[in-house]
C-alpha cells in the first residue's frame, strides 16, 4: 500500500500556485456528499475564510449528494440534463468570482473504462460554468481518498487506486484549461477515522481535512491560534446557520409544489423564498464581526 | 427586525385568505374525542398521552427497556423563513404501569421535519428530511449529545414524501420508505445508489451497505414483516390495501416502470401504516390479523391474509375501530411492550399539504395524541427491561411467543460485545423450526450467517420456513456454501412461495446459468407474481446468459416454453428458427402456439415476419400482430405482401380491418381501389376500410376523404372522411368539421370530431379559423370546450374560437370567499346525500365515467372512497369548478408529443423501450412508438374537464357536494368490508331479445351471445342495485329487463343473500336457479370467478325497489 502511495505521490509532484481571493469575492462550492456535508459542520468553509485574512468573502455551497459532473442527483424528475440545466440556472443567478468544483468521488466506480466519459463531461461542466457565470477562477479538486475501515467494512483498495486515476486525469484537465488544480487527494493522503463509512468526514473528519484543503488552494493556513480559538468556533456555528438558510432559500423541500408542476397549487408559497435573503445578509454580517475578532488573534 | 414585521404581516394576509370554512373544527378536548370510538365487543381505548406533552407525533416505534419514541414535527409541511428548526425526537414512559405515559424526555429538539425514529444500536436513527441520523446521549442525561449523519442524498420535492417509516428486521438491518415525487441518491462505500419516485431501502450499519429493495407505490406508509420474515407494505395514496413486499418487485409509479405488480386489494381506502396483531393479549380470533388505519376515514382496517400461489390473497374484515371526530388521523400503529395496541394520532382537521395551503389556519401544528387499545377479560404482557437481561436471559427470549419481546431482545443483542459464542452454543441445542429461525435470524442481526441453520430450515415441512431460510440466503448467498444447490432444489419446490424465493436468490447471482435456472419455474403453475419475477429476472441477467446462447450454446435445453418466455421478456430474437419449426409443424399447444406467434411479431425481423405471414390464412390473428410491428417497430415482411387482397375479401370484419390497416402502414398500392370499394358501398367496413386508406396519406387520398366529406349524402361517411383527413390535412378538413358540429343538436359528438382535431396543435388552430364568424349550438359548443380544457395542451385559439361561436360564458368559476363561505354553508345545513348520490350517478355528468368508489368504476381518475372524510368541503366545492387547481399525486396528466406535431395526453399507464402507454379521458389505451416521440411531459392539466357541473341546478350542485363530503365518514356513505356484490356488467338492449323471450323466456339472457353487448355497472356505494338505472332491454309487450352479470371470487360454495326475490330470475351459466316469489332468500352456488358467470334479470318495467346481494360469512 505505502508502496504505491509513494509512487503516486512521485507521479504528481507539479509546480503548485495558489487560488486568488480577492475581497468581496462570492465563492461557490460544488461537488457532491463531501461538498454537501461541508456546510453543516462549516469547519472547510471557515479555514478558507479565516486563511484568505481580511479579505471579505461570501460562500454558496451548492453541493449535492451523489451528485456528478453530469448533474445526476439535481434534476427531480427530468433526466440528469434538468438537473444540470438547474445548476447552470443556479450560477447565473448567484455570478460567483470564484467556483471550487470537486467532482470524481462517484464517477471513480468506474474505473478506467468510464474515465473518457467523465473527463467529457467535466469538460462540458466546465464551459457551463464560464459561460454561465464568467467566473475569474475555477478551481478543480481532486476528491479525497477512501477510508478501508477494517472488517465488515470493505477494502477501499481498489477504489483508491481508481480515484488515483481520476486524481490525475483531473490534473491534466486543469493544465489543459489552465485552470487551478487543487490536489486535495495527495494533500489529504492516507487516512483513518476521519470517516464513519469510509467516503465522508465526520465532523471530527472535517476539521482534520479542513487544512490540508487549504493548502491543496495554495494558500497559507491562518494560525493554529486563530482556527482553534473560541472566536472560530462561533464563527463557524454562525457559517453552519448561515448555509442552513441559504440551504432553504437555495434547495427547498416541496419543490414539486413551488416551482414544478403542481405549483397551480401552492406556487403562491415561492413568495416566501426571497424573505430568507436579508435573513442571509444579517447572518453574514455577524460572520464578519466574529471573523475580525478571531483574526485580530495571532 | 424590519423583515420579521413585514414576514408577520404576509402571514397574517394569508391565513385571513384562508379562513374560508373553518367552521368545522372538532373540539380538541381528549376527552371528548375518547368518547368518539366506534370499539367493537371487549375492547377499550385509554389515552397514553395528549398535548402539551406531546405534538404532532409523525412515527413511533418501542425501545428494549419498553419506553415509547416518537418523532414529533409541528414544523410541518414547510419551515417558515426565520424560524428556527425545533422538530423533536421525545420519548414517552409510563413509570407507574397504568398504562398512561407519565415521563417524557425532549432526546433532540433540533431536527427539520423528522418523519422516522428507531431506538437501537444504543442511540435513535431518525429521518430528518435530506437525511438520516444517528443520536446518540453518551453522558447518560436523557438527551442526545451526539449526532452524525448516516446517509444523505435523501430528495425532499414533497414533505409528506420524505424518507420515512423505519422498521427494523428481524435480520438486525434498517428498512427505511420513501414515496412517489423524492428522488434519492446516496454515496455508500459499494457505489452510488439511486431511487427516483417510491422504493423501500434496507441499510446494514456494520457494512454501511445500502440497497433497494422494492420500487413503487404513491405514498407507502406502512412496512411490516410477518412472522416468518414475509414484507407487506401499506400506501398512503394508493388504494390497493396490502402490498406484498418481494425483493425486485415494481409497484405503481415507480419512474420507468416496464411493468408493475398490483396490490392484493384494488379499491380499497388508502392506508398510513401496518401492523400485525400478534401475542396472547390479542383475542386469539384476531392474532395474525394485518390493521392499518385509513386516516381519512378516522378508522383502522383489518385485512388477513392467506398463502395462495407464489404470493398471498387479502381480504378485508370487520374494521379494528372507528371515530366520528374529524380530527382523528391515526398514522401509526404498533404493538406495545405489554402486549396493548398503541395508536399515534397525528390529530389535524387537515391532512397532507398539496391540496390545502402550507400555511391555511386550519392547519393544526400543536396537537396529537397517542391510544392504547386493550382488551377486556385479556391479561396484558409482562413488560420488561431487556437492558438488563444477560445474553443467555437475552437469547432465551428470542424465541418467546411473545413477539414484542423476541423483537425486543434481539434489538438489544445488537448492542452487546461477545454475543456469538453463546447465540452458536445454544443454537445448536434448538430443535424445532421455529426456534431454529429465531436462532438464523440472531446470527442475521450480528451480521453472521447461520449456514447449519438455514440449511436444516430449506428441509422444512413447512414452506414458511422453507421461505425465511431462502431469504436469508437472498442476502448472505456467498456465507454459504452449497447455497446454488439449494436455490436450484428450491426452485422446484412444490410451493410457490417457495419457488418466487429461488427466483430472487438467482437474480442475487450474475451467472450464465441462474436465468436458466429461474426458467424451471415455468413446469409449475405461474401466477402474475411469479410471471413478474421470471420477466423481471430475465431482464437484468440479459449481460449474463444471452451471450452463451447467441453463441450457440444449449442454455433452455429443449424446453421451447422457456426459450418463448425469456425472449418475450427481452423482447429481442435471439433465435426463432426453433420457435418456427415448431408453430409449422403444429407441435404446440394452442397457448403456447399463441406465445409463439406473438414472439415472432414482437421481436422478428422483417424475414422473419414474411414467414408469419404466410401462416396468416390459416391462423388471421397473425394480421393484428403484423400491424402492431408495423405501428410500434415499423418493421414489414420483406415479401409475400400480395396476400393482403385476398384478407381484404374476407366477410369477417375484424380481419378486414387488420388487412385494410396493413395495406396502409405498408402502402400497398394493390390494395387501394379495394378499400375504395369498401369505404362507400360496406358500411360494416367503413371505418376500417378509412383508417388504412387513411395511412397511405398521399394527395389521392386526402381528394378522396375531401371529396367524401361535402358531397356524401350519408353523415357517418361525411364524418368519418372528415376524421381522417384531420389526421394528415386538418386545414382542409376544417371546414366540413364546423358545418357537421352545426348539425349536432344532441350536442354529443358522436363521432368525437373533437378528438380528432385535438391531437394537433395545427389542427386546433385550423378548426379554430374554420369556426371564425360561424355559430354552433350551446351543447356542442360547451362539450367541446371541456375537451379542449382537458387535453394536455389546451389549445387557446380553439378554446376562444369556440366560446364565441357558441356564445358561451367563461366556465371556470372561482367564487368569492363570502360566497364560498355561504355555499359550505348550504352543503351542510341543505345538501341530501342520498339526493346526491342519485346525481352523482347521472350518466350525462360524467362522474361515473372517470372514478371509482371503493374499487367500483372507472380506473381514470383518482377512486373517492374516502374523499369526504379527508377533504374539506371548499376543497370539493373548487375541485368540481376548477379541476386543474387540485390534481391528485398519480393523476397527473401525462403529455406525449410526437415528432409530426401529434400530441397525446392521458394517464400514464406503461412504457418500455419500443412504446409508451396513454389511458385517455374515455379509457382508451393508446399505443405510441417510442421512435416517434419527441418529448414526454407531466402536464400541469387535470384529465377532469371544467364546467361539468355547469348544468346543474344549485340545489343539484349542493347535494352533490353533501354526498361526496359524506364519502368515508361513518354512515351511509362509508363502503363496508360486507362482501356486497358491487361490480356487474349489464347487457345492452340487443333485437334478439323481444323474440327470443318468446321462445325461452328470461333463460336467452343466460345465453353466451356473442352478438350481446355488455357494459360495466357499479353498484351505489351501500351496494345497492337500481333496476331503473339498467338499459332497458325489451321483453314482450311493455315489459322491459335489466339483465346484469356478475362473478363470485370465492371458491367452492358459496352462501348468496338476495334482499327480494320479487320479478327477480338468477341463472348460475345457463342454468336457472330456483328463487321464491319475493321476500329475502339465501342460496347456495358453486363460486366461479369469471365476471359473467352469473346472470340476473329483474323486471324493470314493474320493479323499482332495489336488489342487494350479499355473500354470507360464517
Amino acid at each position: 500500500m505505502m508502496k504505491f502511495w509513494l509512487f503516486f505521490l512521485l507521479l504528481t509532484i507539479i509546480p503548485v500556485s495558489a487560488v486568488t481571493f480577492e475581497d468581496n469575492d462570492t465563492v461557490v462550492l460544488l461537488g457532491n456528499t463531501m461538498i454537501e456535508r461541508a456546510q453543516k459542520y462549516g469547519h472547510l468553509e471557515t479555514a478558507i475564510n479565516l486563511s484568505v485574512g481580511k479579505k471579505r468573502l461570501k460562500f454558496r455551497n451548492l453541493g449535492w449528494s451523489g451528485d456528478t459532473v453530469f448533474g445526476h442527483a439535481r434534476s427531480y424528475f427530468g433526466p440528469p440534463k434538468e438537473g444540470f440545466d438547474r445548476l447552470k440556472s443556479d450560477l447565473s443567478e448567484l455570478k460567483p468570482n470564484i467556483v471550487i468544483v470537486c467532482y470524481g468521488a462517484v464517477a471513480a466506480y468506474d474505473g478506467e473504462k468510464g474515465l473518457p466519459e467523465f473527463v467529457a463531461g467535466y469538460e462540458t461542466l466546465l464551459s457551463m460554468i464560464k459561460s454561465s457565470a464568467s467566473p475569474r477562477e475555477i478551481v478543480i479538486v481532486s476528491p479525497p481518498p477512501a477510508e478501508s475501515l477494517g472488517a465488515p467494512m470493505p477494502d477501499m483498495g481498489k477504489h483508491n487506486r481508481q480515484l488515483a486515476l481520476y486524481s490525475k486525469a483531473l490534473s491534466k484537465l486543469a493544465q489543459k484549461h489552465k485552470l487551478q488544480f487543487a490536489d486535495f487527494f495527495t494533500t489529504l493522503g492516507e487516512s483513518k477515522g476521519l470517516t464513519d463509512n469510509g467516503l465522508h468526514f465526520t465532523s471530527e473528519g472535517y476539521q482534520t481535512a479542513a487544512p490540508k484543503f487549504v493548502e491543496a488552494l495554495g494558500i497559507p493556513l491562518a494560525t493554529g491560534n486563530q482556527i482553534q480559538s473560541e472566536h472560530a468556533r462561533k464563527l463557524r456555528e454562525a457559517t453552519v446557520a448561515k448555509n442552513k438558510l441559504f440551504f432553504f432559500r437555495w434547495r427547498p423541500a416541496n419543490e414539486t409544489y413551488l416551482r414544478l408542476f403542481r405549483k397551480h397549487e401552492q406556487g403562491n408559497n415561492v413568495k416566501e423564498l426571497p424573505m430568507f435573503d436579508p435573513l442571509i445578509a444579517d447572518a453574514e454580517k455577524q460572520i464578519e464581526a466574529l471573523k475580525k475578532t478571531t483574526l485580530s488573534l495571532k | 427586525m424590519i423583515t420579521r414585521l413585514l414576514l408577520a404581516v404576509s402571514l397574517t394576509t394569508l391565513t385571513a385568505f384562508a379562513q374560508r370554512g373553518l367552521k368545522d373544527i372538532p373540539d380538541p378536548d381528549p376527552v371528548k374525542q375518547a368518547a368518539t370510538f366506534n370499539l367493537p365487543e371487549g375492547m377499550e381505548i385509554q389515552l397514553v398521552a395528549s398535548d402539551p406533552m406531546i405534538a404532532k407525533p409523525v412515527q413511533m416505534n418501542f425501545d428494549s427497556k419498553g419506553r415509547l419514541w416518537l418523532v414529533s414535527s409541528g414544523m410541518y409541511p414547510h419551515i417558515i423563513p426565520g424560524a428556527e428548526e425545533n422538530d423533536k425526537v421525545l420519548i414517552l414512559e409510563d413509570t407507574n404501569g397504568d398504562g398512561v405515559a407519565d415521563k417524557r424526555t425532549v432526546f433532540a429538539d433540533n431536527l427539520h421535519i423528522p418523519t422516522a425514529v428507531l431506538p437501537a444500536d444504543g442511540g435513535a436513527y431518525v429521518a430528518n428530511s435530506t437525511e438520516i441520523i444517528f443520536l446518540k446521549d453518551t453522558d447518560g442525561d436523557g438527551k442526545a449529545d451526539q449526532r452524525r449523519v448516516v446517509l444523505s442524498g435523501f430528495g425532499t420535492e414533497d414533505t409528506h414524501h420524505i424518507v420515512h417509516t423505519f422498521e427494523q428486521g428481524p435480520d438486525g438491518m434498517l428498512y427505511f420508505l420513501q414515496s412517489i415525487y423524492i428522488h434519492s441518491h446516496l454515496e455508500t462505500p459499494y457505489g452510488v445508489r439511486r431511487l427516483m419516485g417510491g422504493g423501500i431501502w434496507h441499510f446494514r450499519p456494520e457494512t454501511q451497505r445500502a440497497e433497494i429493495l422494492s420500487k413503487g407505490l404513491i405514498n407507502p406508509w406502512g412496512f411490516i414483516f410477518d412472522e416468518h420474515g414475509q414484507t407487506f407494505a401499506t400506501d398512503g395514496a394508493g388504494g390497493h390495501g396490502i402490498n406484498d413486499i418481494f425483493p425486485r418487485s415494481v409497484f405503481r409509479t415507480s419512474p420507468g416502470a416496464k411493468r408493475i405488480v398490483d396490490g392484493l386489494n384494488p379499491g380499497q381506502p388508502k392506508l398510513c401504516g401496518l401492523e400485525i396483531l400478534s401475542g396472547s393479549h390479542i383475542p386469539q380470533k384476531l392474532r395474525g390479523v394485518l390493521i392499518a388505519p385509513d386516516f381519512r376515514g378516522h378508522r383502522i382496517n383489518a385485512y388477513r391474509l392467506n398463502p395462495e400461489g407464489s404470493s398471498y390473497n387479502s381480504t378485508r374484515i370487520d374494521d379494528f375501530l372507528s371515530s366520528s371526530h374529524r380530527a382523528f388521523r391515526p398514522i401509526d400503529v404498533k404493538m406495545g411492550p405489554d402486549g396493548a395496541l398503541y395508536i399515534a394520532d397525528w390529530y389535524n382537521p387537515i391532512i397532507q399539504h398539496g391540496e390545502v395551503d402550507f400555511r391555511d389556519d386550519r392547519r393544526d401544528h400543536s396537537r396529537g395524541r397517542i391510544w392504547r387499545v386493550t382488551f377486556k377479560g385479556q391479561a396484558l404482557i409482562e413488560k420488561k427491561d431487556f437492558t438488563k437481561f444477560s445474553i443467555k436471559e437475552l437469547l432465551a427470549h428470542t424465541i418467546s411467543k411473545e413477539r414484542v419481546h423476541r423483537e425486543q431482545a434481539r434489538n438489544e443483542l445488537r448492542t452487546r460485545k461477545d454475543v456469538l459464542p453463546e447465540l452458536s452454543a445454544w443454537s445448536s441445542e434448538l430443535t424445532d423450526d421455529f426456534s431454529r429461525m429465531q436462532a438464523m435470524w440472531n446470527h442475521q442481526a450480528l451480521n453472521h450467517t447461520a449456514a447449519k441453520l438455514i440449511k436444516s430450515l430449506v428441509e422444512s415441512n413447512d414452506p414458511r420456513y422453507r421461505a425465511a431460510a431462502l431469504r436469508v440466503i437472498y442476502h448472505r448467498h456467498e456465507e454459504v456454501t452449497g447455497a446454488t444447490e439449494i436455490i436450484k432444489r428450491a426452485i422446484n419446490d412444490k410451493n410457490g412461495r417457495v419457488r418466487l424465493w429461488a427466483v430472487s436468490c438467482l437474480a442475487q447471482m450474475p451467472d450464465p446459468d441462474s436465468v436458466p435456472t429461474a426458467l424451471q419455474a415455468l413446469d409449475h403453475p405461474v401466477d402474475k407474481t411469479m410471471d413478474f419475477a421470471l420477466w423481471s429476472i430475465v431482464r437484468e441477467h440479459q449481460a449474463h446468459w444471452a451471450p452463451r446462447f447467441e453463441a450457440g450454446k444449449p442454455v433452455f435445453g429443449d424446453k421451447l416454453p422457456r426459450l418463448i418466455f425469456a425472449m418475450k421478456a427481452l423482447g429481442k430474437p435471439l433465435s426463432l428458427e426453433s420457435i418456427f419449426t415448431s408453430v409449422e409443424n403444429g407441435s404446440l399447444t394452442p397457448t403456447e402456439r399463441k406465445d409463439a406467434i406473438s414472439v415472432i411479431s414482437q421481436v422478428g425481423s422483417p424475414g422473419d415476419l414474411s414467414r408469419l405471414l404466410k401462416l396468416a390464412p390459416k391462423e388471421p390473428a397473425i394480421l393484428e400482430q403484423l400491424v402492431t410491428a408495423a405501428q410500434i417497430r415499423k418493421l414489414q415482411p420483406k415479401s409475400g405482401k400480395g396476400s393482403l387482397l385476398s384478407f381484404l375479401d374476407s366477410k369477417k370484419s375484424t380481419v378486414f380491418a387488420s388487412a385494410a390497416k396493413l395495406a396502409g402502414l405498408w402502402k400497398f398500392a394493390p390494395a387501394r381501389n379495394k378499400l375504395v370499394r369498401a369505404f362507400t358501398q360496406a358500411p360494416a367496413k367503413r371505418q376500417a376500410a378509412a383508417e388504412g386508406l387513411r395511412l397511405f396519406g398521399d394527395e389521392e387520398t386526402i381528394k378522396l376523404f375531401l371529396k367524401l366529406s361535402k358531397e356524401s349524402p350519408d353523415e357517418a361517411t361525411r364524418a368519418i372522411a372528415v376524421k381522417e383527413l384531420a389526421k394528415i390535412a386538418p386545414d382542409r378538413a376544417a371546414a366540413s368539421a364546423v358545418t357537421l358540429l352545426q348539425q349536432d343538436k344532441a350536442g354529443k359528438d358522436e363521432h368525437t370530431l373533437f378528438t380528432s382535431f385535438l391531437q394537433n396543435s395545427r389542427a386546433s388552430t385550423s378548426l379554430a379559423k374554420a369556426l371564425e364568424g360561424k355559430t354552433l349550438p350551446i351543447k356542442i359548443a360547451t362539450l367541446g370546450l371541456q375537451r379542449a380544457g382537458t387535453s394536455g395542451r389546451p389549445p387557446k385559439d380553439l378554446m376562444a374560437a369556440l366560446q364565441l361561436s357558441g356564445k358561451l360564458k367563461p366556465i371556470s368559476q372561482q367564487p368569492s370567499s363570502a360566497d364560498m363561505a355561504k355555499l359550505i354553508e348550504r352543503v351542510r345545513t341543505e345538501g341530501n346525500p342520498h339526493r346526491g348520490e342519485t346525481v352523482y350517478r347521472r350518466t350525462d355528468l360524467q362522474c361515473i365515467a372517470c372514478h371509482a368508489i371503493g374499487g367500483v368504476g372507472s380506473p381514470i381518475g383518482p377512486d373517492l372512497v374516502s374523499i369526504g372524510a379527508s377533504a374539506p368541503v371548499d376543497y370539493l366545492i373548487t375541485s368540481l369548478l376548477n379541476p386543474n387547481d387540485k390534481i391528485k399525486e398519480g393523476y397527473h396528466t401525462t403529455l406525449v408529443s410526437e415528432k409530426n406535431g401529434n400530441a397525446h395526453t392521458g394517464g400514464l399507464v406503461g412504457e418500455s423501450d419500443t412504446e409508451v402507454v396513454l389511458r385517455d379521458y374515455a379509457g382508451k389505451m393508446n399505443r405510441i412508438a417510442r421512435s416517434d416521440i419527441k418529448n414526454i411531459t407531466i402536464s400541469p392539466v387535470s384529465m377532469m374537464p371544467a364546467g361539468l357541473t355547469a348544468g346543474l341546478r344549485e340545489d343539484q350542485f349542493i347535494d352533490l357536494i353533501r354526498f361526496l363530503s359524506e364519502l368515508g365518514k361513518d354512515g351511509d356513505f362509508k363502503v363496508s368490508a360486507k362482501p356486497i356484490i358491487r361490480d356487474y356488467m349489464v347487457l345492452r338492449p340487443h333485437p334478439r331479445t323481444v323474440d327470443g323471450m318468446g321462445h325461452y323466456g328470461t333463460a336467452v339472457f343466460a345465453e353466451k351471445f356473442e352478438g350481446y353487448q355488455w357494459q360495466t355497472y357499479g353498484s351505489k356505494v351501500n351496494g345497492e342495485l337500481l333496476p331503473s338505472e339498467l338499459p332497458k332491454v325489451k321483453g314482450r309487450g311493455r315489459n322491459t329487463w335489466g339483465v346484469a352479470r356478475f362473478g363470485l371470487t370465492q371458491k367452492g360454495k358459496v352462501k348468496l343473500k338476495i334482499n327480494d326475490t320479487y320479478l327477480l330470475d338468477l341463472f348460475a351459466g345457463k342454468k336457472e336457479v330456483v328463487l321464491p316469489e319475493k321476500g329475502p332468500t339465501v342460496i347456495e352456488l358453486n363460486g366461479n370467478d369469471d365476471p359473467q358467470y352469473f346472470t340476473l334479470a329483474v323486471n324493470s318495467a314493474s320493479r323499482q325497489s332495489e336488489v342487494l346481494l350479499e355473500i354470507v360469512t360464517e
